[in-house]
């Protein structure tokens, strides 16, 4: 499948802003199944300084600083993605989720290392008791990871509402978790500290989805979504199988992961200070058009 | 604290002779018969030619010196807890050289170590990936940012300063407690302990051939200027504090003094076009290195923690380019966490192929099931720590709780075992230190200090030692309760003198101004400049007030018109003083007697004297140890006497006595402080507060003419210190006229309006200013205008009274005069002082804004 993805994020301001600095987060990431082709990010007013570079997870990100006096803030990526489909062993047959568990802790697995990081608390993501015992429900004893997951993801879905006004930014994972009621990003985390809390690594993911037009609609452009869901190690045959609480699937083609960290906070799309501003507004609008 | 009593037994003039230590510990000077040691012989020799006396006495000396120098320290953990003086023991202790470089050696090792894990961690990661560490070191422990990976651009240390805490054991062998590899500090006590121990002891020090501590920090310097990728002859470096009400702030200007360079906070410092700048009255000046005392966490809150507004936001991206070092370079604080210490024997096997020189205490990490279980079966012997120390938290000893709280101790460690290390404890040894009943064994703490070199880590011939009668106080931050000695390190071959000054061949460029004054330093010079004016100029109205009421030719009308005065000068509340002649006066007389010492009130003497110390604390790097000194004696000068009920005649005693010391400090500023932008901004600050309280107090007393003008003339005249002047031209004549002439029209008398206008004037003229506007500047347009409305003005056109008595001439200009001044103020403030306001990030709610319901 592939897809041009247009992402633009537009901050218009009462007052002047006199200097910024950012860092933007919106380049699709090469991976076994997805191919970035070609890409490019168009910031008005021309940045002083563009710094690109990879971070520690491997994900590209672009670092500007404007320090003339700007009333609007325009960041626009547009790329071309190929995605293939996700292959997966019938789900009764992966491995049981303790022998993965004790593979990254025993560094036995062949991808122990990068998955051993997922496997601690993040600034977001504190493991405790009380996820590990909603998530035991779903991780009985030897039970096939993806099978348990798969589950997992389903009664997050069904469980928690989806309310864009009862969670912030801010809000802290454990009382998304008493309220259950959040947006994608507080699903995702939730899902990483019941994973996370049972010894499995879980990694958060940011990235695209593709809607689907009702049949007979027209596909509305700039209607998609700048979407987050998360990803867990199954083990180095396995590897890493995404799943998306909010909309309760495996991800295959229709999700474009961007980039990965550990929670939020290490794969913020835009993210940065700036200095005056006064009041101001943010649109942000995404684009996933099918190419084929 | 007359208080130290030798008893010595033996011989009464000898310092050290009823010195006995304890048994079972290692003594410093004594060995195990009870006989001084051999290398303390020369030294006990001179202590004793002074004799017992006199080297108390030369004590006392210094501590009063350490008292009014303002050596303080906080105790508390908590920035902005009350300090206290640094508590000091005139007693070194000595160490030989030959056993001095056995540890030197061990611990530049140890540094060397410390930097290779540093770069690893942060680097290719293989201590990790080959299991020689647990991934809990640097994933799980709570001050890992990964943007600190890759960070440091190849070829820099990950480790500039290093400093160790060590403890010596009954054997005699030294152990390192813990490292420190953030911002150490003590660098600035163990060099004033050094300045202060050999003043008291000069001829001690001159004979036991003690090394210096100075090539220390010539090397300090020179490994830091090396850190800069440009101006390397001759680079920006600055040294980066917490601000003003951290711990650390004392130390932090003593070092930048010490060491030359400008002390700086997060929020002089921005990011543009690629550097770090230093914001200045000059402008934007680029900087090479930081020297910083900061958390690492705090530095930049778009990559570090985002909750942090201390630091300089796009700081990581800018190190990242190498055009500005860090030391130490951040996440270096990572290293010093007590869980490391459990793996650092095989670390040290596996990367240097040796053995580690100096053990740790021995660390067992409860995320390890056998060290846990052995943690839990010798819980008597050790105690338990947080294994990633984020704070100064102190140990707990499981033999110290009751059963109850240790099973909830061990309850805590099963729940979170990676989060707790077990450590053996040592019995430090002891040294004499001088207490009331004598000399007494202490216990020790050594701080060692090693700094970066090509070649290696090179050693501070000397260290920080903390004593304490209880060992355990120093186990973790220094306490209340303990003391500070200096280490001498004893050469056998005589030492060369060695001081920080350049050598002759380094010629500096010649420079005059000094045009890298930090924007904020500027502000608390205006600021101090005002405060110490307004202080100055609130008591000689105080002083003229409280003389009249109490004296007996009273006159209510007078009284009630000065009374005003002080009102709108916010020394008493303005509801003492309703225009109501009807009315009897309240008595005013006693409140303000109290309300000179009111904090409550903004601008009370007291509150105003307390702001004044307040700022020059945070240009202490910035003003001479005496201009400090001054400051320090008239807030010590100004507090409310201990007697329950005052009277007048104690606070006008009180009132002239911080009038001296207000005196002494602006004949300092005066005659001491060199013509730089920070003594043009503090006079600058002095001049307005003196005009604004000069026009303030003729409004409120002589805008409204009353029957007998004289004696509120004279009053005035007290209160504006020009009594002496007008005697001397007018003899005894007094009349308004003239009066308004001297105090405001007169350009040659330094207390009259128009000489502080013109002094403004100048000043704003001399500040620095963009060469290709052309015209004035605000500031400039404000003072010349008030400048030359009080030229204008016709000295019998000012009194001419009508109807009722008002003089609307009059009142127009002084109100003039107290609507602009302020202006002028902000005008200057909003030009060169305040910088825009706190970043704010972006809110990009990525979920909420985005995602369509499902």
């Amino acid at each position: 499948m592939q897809y041009k993805i247009t992402h633009t994020t537009t901050y218009q301001y009462a007052d002047p802003v006199s200097v910024c600095h950012s860092r933007v987060m919106m380049t699709p990431r090469n991976d076994s199944r997805t191919r970035c082709e070609s890409h490019r990010i168009k910031i008005q007013p021309t940045p002083q300084v563009v710094e690109r570079r990879e971070d520690y997870f491997g994900n590209l990100v672009h670092c500007f600083s404007i320090e003339e006096s700007h009333r609007q803030l325009k960041v626009t990526a547009t790329s071309r993605v190929t995605v293939e489909a996700l292959q997966l062993p019938p789900l009764p047959e992966t491995p049981p989720w303790e022998t993965i568990r004790d593979a990254v802790a025993n560094a036995a697995d062949a991808d122990w290392f990068p998955a051993s990081l997922t496997t601690f608390d993040s600034p977001r993501v504190l493991r405790d008791a009380t996820f590990a015992e909603y998530a035991a429900e779903s991780f009985s004893p030897a039970r096939p990871i993806v099978e348990a997951a798969a589950e997992l993801t389903e009664r997050i879905n069904h469980d928690f509402t989806y309310d864009t006004t009862a969670t912030t930014v801010a809000t802290p994972t454990d009382e998304a978790f008493q309220m259950r009621k959040g947006v994608c990003q507080d699903f995702a985390h939730v899902q990483i500290a019941c994973l996370r809390s049972l010894g499995l690594p879980a990694r958060y993911v940011s990235g695209y989805l593709r809607t689907i037009p009702p049949p007979g609609e027209p596909r509305k452009i700039g209607a998609d979504e700048s979407h987050a869901w998360l990803s867990i190690f199954c083990g180095s045959e396995i590897g890493w199988v995404d799943v998306d609480p909010t909309n309760n699937c495996i991800c295959t083609t229709d999700h474009v992961p961007s980039a990965w960290g550990r929670d939020y906070g290490d794969v913020t799309p835009l993210k940065g200070v700036f200095l005056g501003g006064g009041q101001h507004e943010l649109t942000v609008s995404v684009d996933v058009e099918p190419l084929e | 604290m007359n208080d130290i009593v030798s008893s010595a037994d033996d011989d009464p003039s000898s310092v050290l002779s009823s010195y006995r230590p304890t048994d079972a510990v290692f003594d410093e000077f004594c060995d195990a018969d009870g006989a001084p040691r051999p290398h303390w012989a020369k030294f006990l020799g001179q202590l004793d030619a002074i004799g017992r006396d006199e080297f108390l006495r030369r004590w006392e000396q210094a501590k009063r010196q350490i008292a009014s120098d303002g050596v303080t320290f906080n105790p508390h953990d908590a920035d902005g807890g009350g300090s206290r003086p640094w508590a000091y023991d005139a007693i070194p202790i000595l160490l030989h050289e030959s056993e001095w470089t056995e540890v030197t050696s061990a611990l530049e090792q140890r540094a060397h170590l410390l930097e290779l894990i540093l770069g690893d961690l942060f680097g290719p990661q293989r201590l990790l990936k080959d299991r020689i560490l647990p991934p809990d070191l640097l994933f799980g422990h709570p001050g890992f940012y990964p943007a600190y990976c890759g960070l440091t651009p190849p070829g820099q240390k990950h480790l500039t300063l290093y400093a160790a805490d060590l403890a010596r054991a009954p054997d005699g062998k030294w152990w390192v407690m813990g490292d420190r590899t953030r911002a150490p500090s003590g660098l600035g006590y163990a060099l004033e302990n050094r300045v202060v121990t050999s003043r008291v002891l000069p001829a001690a020090f001159r004979r036991c051939q003690v090394q210096r501590l100075a090539p220390f920090f010539i090397a300090m310097k020179e490994q830091l200027r090396e850190l800069a990728m440009r101006a390397r002859d001759n680079p920006r470096i600055l040294l980066w504090s917490k601000g003003s009400e951290s711990r650390s702030y004392f130390e932090d200007a003593y070092l930048a003094r010490y060491l030359g360079y400008t002390l700086v906070e997060g929020g002089d410092l921005a990011v543009r076009n690629g550097r770090v700048m230093l914001k200045t009255l000059g402008g934007l000046l680029p900087v090479e290195v930081l020297l910083r005392r900061m958390n690492d966490d705090d530095c930049d809150s778009v990559e570090l923690n985002p909750a942090s507004t201390a630091g300089v936001s796009g700081l990581l991206e800018i190190v990242r380019s190498g055009a500005v070092a860090i030391a130490n370079p951040l996440g270096s604080r990572l290293v010093e966490s007590p869980i490391l210490q459990a793996f650092l024997p095989g670390v040290c096997r596996h990367l240097l192929g040796e053995e580690l020189k100096m053990s740790s205490i021995a660390t067992w990490w409860c995320g390890q099931p056998e060290a846990r279980q052995y943690v839990f079966d010798h819980l008597d012997q050790i105690v338990i720590r947080p294994a990633f120390r984020t704070a100064d938290d102190p140990p707990i000893h499981p033999t110290r709780l009751s059963a109850a709280e240790r099973d909830e101790l061990i309850a805590a460690i099963n729940s979170r075992p990676e989060q707790y290390v077990g450590q053996e404890t040592v019995m430090r040894s002891t040294t004499p230190v001088m207490t009331d009943d004598g000399p007494a064994p202490w216990h020790v703490a050594l701080r060692s200090f090693l700094v970066s070199r090509d070649y290696g880590y090179t050693a501070l011939p000397g260290a920080l030692a903390r004593v304490a009668p209880d060992a355990h106080d120093l186990d973790f931050v220094m306490t209340a309760g303990e003391r500070s000695q200096d280490v001498w390190i004893l050469s056998d071959a005589p030492t060369p003198n060695v001081s920080l000054l350049p050598v002759a061949e380094d010629h500096v460029v010649l420079r005059r101004a000094g045009s890298d004054l930090p924007s904020r330093v500027a502000d608390n010079f205006f600021w101090l400049g005002r405060y110490v004016e307004r202080a100055e100029g609130s008591i000689r109205l105080l002083r003229t007030v409280l003389e009249l009421s109490s004296s007996e030719t009273e006159q209510p009308e007078m009284l009630h018109r000065l009374y005003r005065a002080l009102a709108e000068l916010g020394q008493i509340e303005p509801d003492y003083v309703i225009d109501d002649l009807g009315a009897p006066l309240p008595d005013v007389g006693d409140v303000l007697l109290e309300a000179v010492f009111d904090d409550r009130m903004p601008r009370s003497l007291r509150s105003t004297i307390a702001q004044a110390e307040r700022l020059v604390s945070t240009v202490r790097d910035r003003v001479s140890v005496d201009a400090w000194r001054a400051v320090h004696k008239i807030s010590q000068a100004s507090r409310r006497p201990q007697f329950d009920v005052l009277d007048s005649s104690d606070v006008l005693e009180l009132l002239n006595k911080v009038l001296t010391e207000l005196l002494a400090f602006a004949g300092l500023a005066g005659e001491s402080m060199t013509r730089t932008q920070g003594w043009r901004f503090l006079d600058l600050g002095r001049r307005v507060e003196r005009a604004w309280q000069t026009s303030t107090l003729l409004n409120a007393a002589l805008t409204q003419s009353i029957d007998d003008e004289r004696p509120l003339l004279d009053a005035i005249l007290q209160a504006a210190d020009s009594i002496m002047t007008y005697r001397s031209r007018y003899l005894a004549s007094v009349q308004i006229a003239a009066v308004l002439d001297l105090l405001i029209l007169d350009e040659s008398s330094p207390r009259s309006i128009a000489f502080q206008l013109r002094a403004i004037e100048d000043h704003v003229g001399e500040l620095p200013r963009d060469a290709a506007r052309a015209g004035l500047s605000a500031e400039q347009r404000l003072a010349v205008s008030l400048r030359n409305a009080v030229r204008l003005a016709d000295v019998y056109e000012l009194v001419k009274s009508e109807g009722e008595g008002e003089r609307p001439q009059l009142e127009r200009l002084l109100m003039r005069l107290i609507n602009q001044l302020p202006k002028l103020a902000d005008a200057v403030s909003s030009r060169f002082l305040i910088h825009a306001g706190q970043p704010r990030h972006y809110g990009a709610r990525l979920a909420a804004d985005v995602c369509n319901t499902k």
